[in-house]
């Protein structure tokens, strides 16, 4: 709601004169918060003398050290079940996953020990881990390495999701994730590393959990998009808008906690929702937005909430029938088409 | 090639009707073929650019074989998934499992190993009732014995075995309907359920593609080798979502509830502003009803209180894409006449109403018309002896319409299927005649409704019709005046037309439409049997009929029973 009424944290991210990419911007933010907190630290495969698979933590072995970034052997239940134990013991680790769908392989340590732990030992701790999960399409990479599977761990309790759109967003949600006394999975889009937009200078500069960004205000249709279909979106609205359909492209940049505030405020204003997400439509949180905006605002609905997601399908390889199975700005503009006949 | 009949093994490729590069879909018309037993055209199972003619014209083709492959398009989309459904894909399970996509054939021609499968029993066939089965559990049966018999909309035949063996299992009990392909019974060597075919559902095996292979297998109920027999595949989607086909099946089942089909927030506004959504037309996709349309029953209802001809009609009809809104004139200003003088006339409620009704109707049926010319002279006499004696005791005058109408719902009760609502499923036959009568008021076109007209004398009848459309013409009509119709007339004759087709008054299957009378010379047979031509009264009656629901004899049968009983009327009847 205050994002609705007051977008102060979207003006603070286009206020800044200086342009940096996604990747810079992830990358300042841990050197940030390195520099922060003593007890921050880094780990993964690869992250230290190469600087990390997609050079996210390039430059952080340097300043930093090789105490507090820390190159594991290929080995994720390693790297997260060794950061539930340093967190237990007082550290706040940073993990990094090369690609999120890795995230199988740790899965007992991460939708166990660290989604759990907490509440099964009555509070006696917590555990501050950050896990870094390069996720989605960029290119080729095949169905086990492109998959987003921000929905697995928006199910599973005790996780918070985080799933930055913007260079802005991914160092102020990387920041506030650091800080944060619970696990995070912070979801970085592969395809978003290379685009640049503003992001502010200031180490004070951080985007709260639970707080959607209104990414174009419209009218007549309210779009729910993360990640990279935020900008096809926001594209898919620019055309629209020619035609005379005036979209609202709402970025909920965290998925745990969920602004479903806004977004049924948003509901309320154009009666009309849409959710754009890259992952398979089927059982995606487009459904669970679905849900959750009929239980609460039934009665503001002119058509049916409708998902524009993935398709059913393991991701093939080749980059052009890869693109194919994920949404478009075409494919958005296509289903708007056909849901203005409602 | 398609089985064209139980008996029928080959046919000979007459014409082809889709050359080499052409565009066909799932349907269309490929080909024509010739049996011993009926020339028929073959119906494309694929979608696509038709790549390989097979078989040259007067050439023979066996049943099952390929007559033509169709590619479909360029960049090689899967193959065997022709629907946007999200459909069976072969997963990389752990055993090496022929692929379903790899056989081309129709199911019914795959001769699964063991079954017999329900043959196609002609090209628009798509299933059958099992009516009998000739054999039980346990007898033996032939290839080409005939182990059933099932009854389709079109014959009754008895269904081959295509199976030597014995009878292991009637997959589908008398009375069940099974889709052409699907098994109807397992035949296997000893009598025998074998784990393999006869676990698996129906329609995803392809144990062996060739009956043949018995042969070869011939123990299918050996349990040695359960890796061979594949699994049943995960459903993926292949290919993108079709957002406009869901959003036509959203709009489709529109109306199905048969309530007012009404956005929530359409109802949530038509609460606050106190308009009964059941007396609003919708104007949305599928007939549904919009805030829009909330927002003008709400600021139209002041001014003219009558409900709109059609609305209580609208509920239930059959979903239609949406009709435009009536606002924008220079949005839709025609092309072309931008420099021709005009006077923009805002249309009434009533007008928008009438347009969108009969376009919905004209969309939603099968119109077509059948007409009879009736001798009206033998009633012009009785109806001037009746009005004498109506005159007399102080009567206005009847018309011929209560005749007609009368001679109409007599004939009804003869043809329930035209006194109905059809919807797809079923056909809700009214059990009573509430006849619509189209009346042409200053206001527009109405249609108010008899109630239980087929319980009325024809002076009755009379009565209840002047009196309805008076009321409906100095704007005292009710809303139930305007229910529950069940069959119309309308009478363009009032006005001078000579014939009378109409459009159907949703959601019914027929109107009769009554034209003037014109006096013609007509051929008469005189009391001796010699033939002379007389100046006759005729009307030419018009029945317009919804085809989906009947057919046009049985239309036609009813409207010859309106004329029989109009042209017999005698002084006495129907009062």
């Amino acid at each position: 709601m205050t994002t609705m009424q007051q977008p102060a944290s979207v003006t603070g991210a286009v206020d800044s004169e200086r342009i940096t990419g996604y990747a810079r911007a992830i990358n300042e933010a841990l050197a940030e918060e390195l520099r922060r907190d003593e007890r921050v630290f880094l780990m993964g495969q690869d992250i230290g003398r190469l600087g990390g698979v997609f050079g996210l933590t390039k430059g952080l072995l340097e300043e930093f050290g090789t105490e507090r970034v820390r190159d594991t052997a290929i080995n994720e239940t390693f790297i997260v079940g060794g950061a539930a134990g340093a967190a237990l013991g007082g550290m706040v680790p940073v993990v990094e996953l090369q690609f999120a769908d890795f995230l199988f392989t740790a899965a007992d340590e991460i939708f166990h020990k660290l989604a759990k732990w907490r509440y099964m030992h009555g509070g006696q701790f917590t555990l501050p881990v950050v896990v870094r999960l390069p996720s989605g399409v960029v290119g080729g990479a095949g169905a086990e390495h492109s998959q987003s599977l921000e929905t697995i761990a928006m199910h599973v309790p005790g996780l918070k999701v985080a799933v930055p759109a913007t260079p802005a967003d991914a160092k102020g949600l990387l920041k506030s994730a650091v800080r944060d006394p619970d696990p995070v999975l912070f979801f970085e889009h592969k395809g978003l590393y290379r685009v640049k937009g503003p992001v502010p200078e200031s180490p004070d500069f951080v985007v709260p959990f639970g707080s959607a960004r209104v990414a174009r205000p419209g009218q007549d249709l309210t779009i729910v998009a993360t990640g990279l279909m935020v900008g096809r979106a926001v594209e898919a609205a620019e055309r629209l808008a020619a035609e005379g359909i005036d979209v609202e492209v709402i970025d909920p940049r965290t998925l745990v906690p969920l602004d479903i505030e806004s977004i049924v405020a948003s509901v309320e204003k154009t009666h009309r929702l849409m959710v754009v997400h890259e992952a398979a439509r089927t059982a995606g949180f487009g459904a669970e937005i679905a849900a959750q905006v009929q239980e609460r605002a039934f009665f503001a609905l002119d058509a049916p909430v409708w998902r524009v997601g993935g398709s059913d399908i393991p991701l093939p390889q080749d980059p052009t029938l890869e693109q194919a199975a994920i949404p478009s700005a075409d494919d958005i503009v296509t289903a708007a088409h056909a849901l203005a006949a409602v | 090639m398609p089985r064209l009949g139980v008996s029928v093994t080959e046919g000979t490729v007459s014409t082809w009707l889709k050359e080499i590069g052409d565009e066909v879909a799932v349907g269309e018309a490929i080909c024509e073929v010739s049996t011993d037993k009926v020339d028929t055209e073959i119906e494309s199972t694929v979608a696509g650019i038709v790549a390989e003619q097979r078989y040259a014209e007067g050439e023979v083709v066996a049943v099952g074989e390929v007559l033509a492959v169709v590619t479909t398009d360029e960049d090689a989309a899967p193959p065997a998934v022709p629907t946007p459904e999200p459909a069976p894909v072969s997963t990389p399970v752990s055993t090496p499992a022929p692929e379903p996509a790899s056989e081309a054939a129709p199911a019914a021609d795959a001769g699964d190993a063991g079954r017999v499968l329900m043959p196609r029993l002609g090209v628009s066939v798509t299933e059958g009732t099992v009516s009998t089965w000739l054999k039980e559990i346990g007898d033996e049966v032939a290839v080409g014995e005939a182990i059933c018999e099932v009854s389709t909309d079109k014959v009754d035949t008895e269904i081959e075995s295509t199976v030597a063996g014995v009878l292991a299992q009637q997959l589908h009990a008398e009375g069940e309907v099974v889709l052409v392909g699907e098994p109807l019974a397992l035949v296997t060597p000893t009598g025998a359920v074998g784990a393999a075919p006869a676990a698996a559902p129906p329609g995803t095996e392809r144990v062996t593609a060739d009956p043949q292979a018995n042969a070869t297998a011939p123990a299918p109920a050996a349990p040695a080798a359960p890796a061979a027999v594949p699994g049943e595949p995960a459903v993926v989607g292949s290919g993108p979502f079709d957002h406009e086909a869901a959003i036509a099946r959203v709009l489709a089942g529109a109306t199905r509830s048969g309530r007012p089909a009404a956005s929530p927030a359409a109802r949530r506004l038509a609460t606050e502003l106190g308009v009964d959504v059941a007396q609003v037309t919708g104007t949305g996709g599928g007939g549904h009803i919009t805030r829009a349309d909330v927002q003008r029953r709400a600021s139209d209802w002041p001014e003219s209180p009558q409900p709109p001809v059609a609305a209580p009609a609208a509920v239930r009809t059959a979903p239609v894409r949406p009709v435009p809104e009536p606002a924008s004139t220079e949005a839709i200003f025609p092309p072309g006449y931008e420099d021709v003088p005009f006077e923009a006339v805002p249309t009434s409620r009533i007008r928008r109403v009438t347009a969108e009704h009969m376009v919905r109707s004209r969309r939603t049926a099968a119109h077509m018309t059948t007409e009879v010319d009736v001798d009206l002279g033998r009633l012009s006499e009785v109806r001037a002896t009746l009005n004498a004696q109506r005159q007399q005791s102080g009567q206005a005058k009847l018309s011929f319409l209560p005749f007609i109408a009368r001679a109409a719902c007599a004939a009804l009760l003869d043809h329930p299927d035209l006194n109905a609502t059809f919807e797809t499923e079923r056909l809700l036959r009214w059990r009573e005649v509430n006849l619509g009568i189209a009346v042409d008021t200053p206001r527009g076109l109405m249609v108010p409704v008899v109630r239980g007209a087929e319980r009325l004398t024809v002076e009755s009848l009379g009565r209840a019709i002047v009196d309805v459309a008076a009321r409906v013409r100095d704007g005292k009509a009710d809303p139930d005046d305007f229910r529950a119709g069940t069959f119309t007339i309308s009478n363009p004759g009032s006005v001078g037309a000579v014939s009378a087709p109409a459009i159907i008054n949703q959601p019914q299957v027929g109107i009769l439409g009554m034209p003037t009378i014109v006096r013609r010379p007509w051929v008469v047979r005189l009391a001796d049997g010699q033939e002379t031509i007389a100046i006759r009264p005729i009307i030419r009656l018009a029945l317009t009929f919804d085809h989906r629901a009947v057919d046009g004899a049985d239309a036609t049968r009813c409207l010859v029973a309106v004329r029989e009983r109009l042209e017999a009327w005698g002084v006495d009847d129907y009062r």
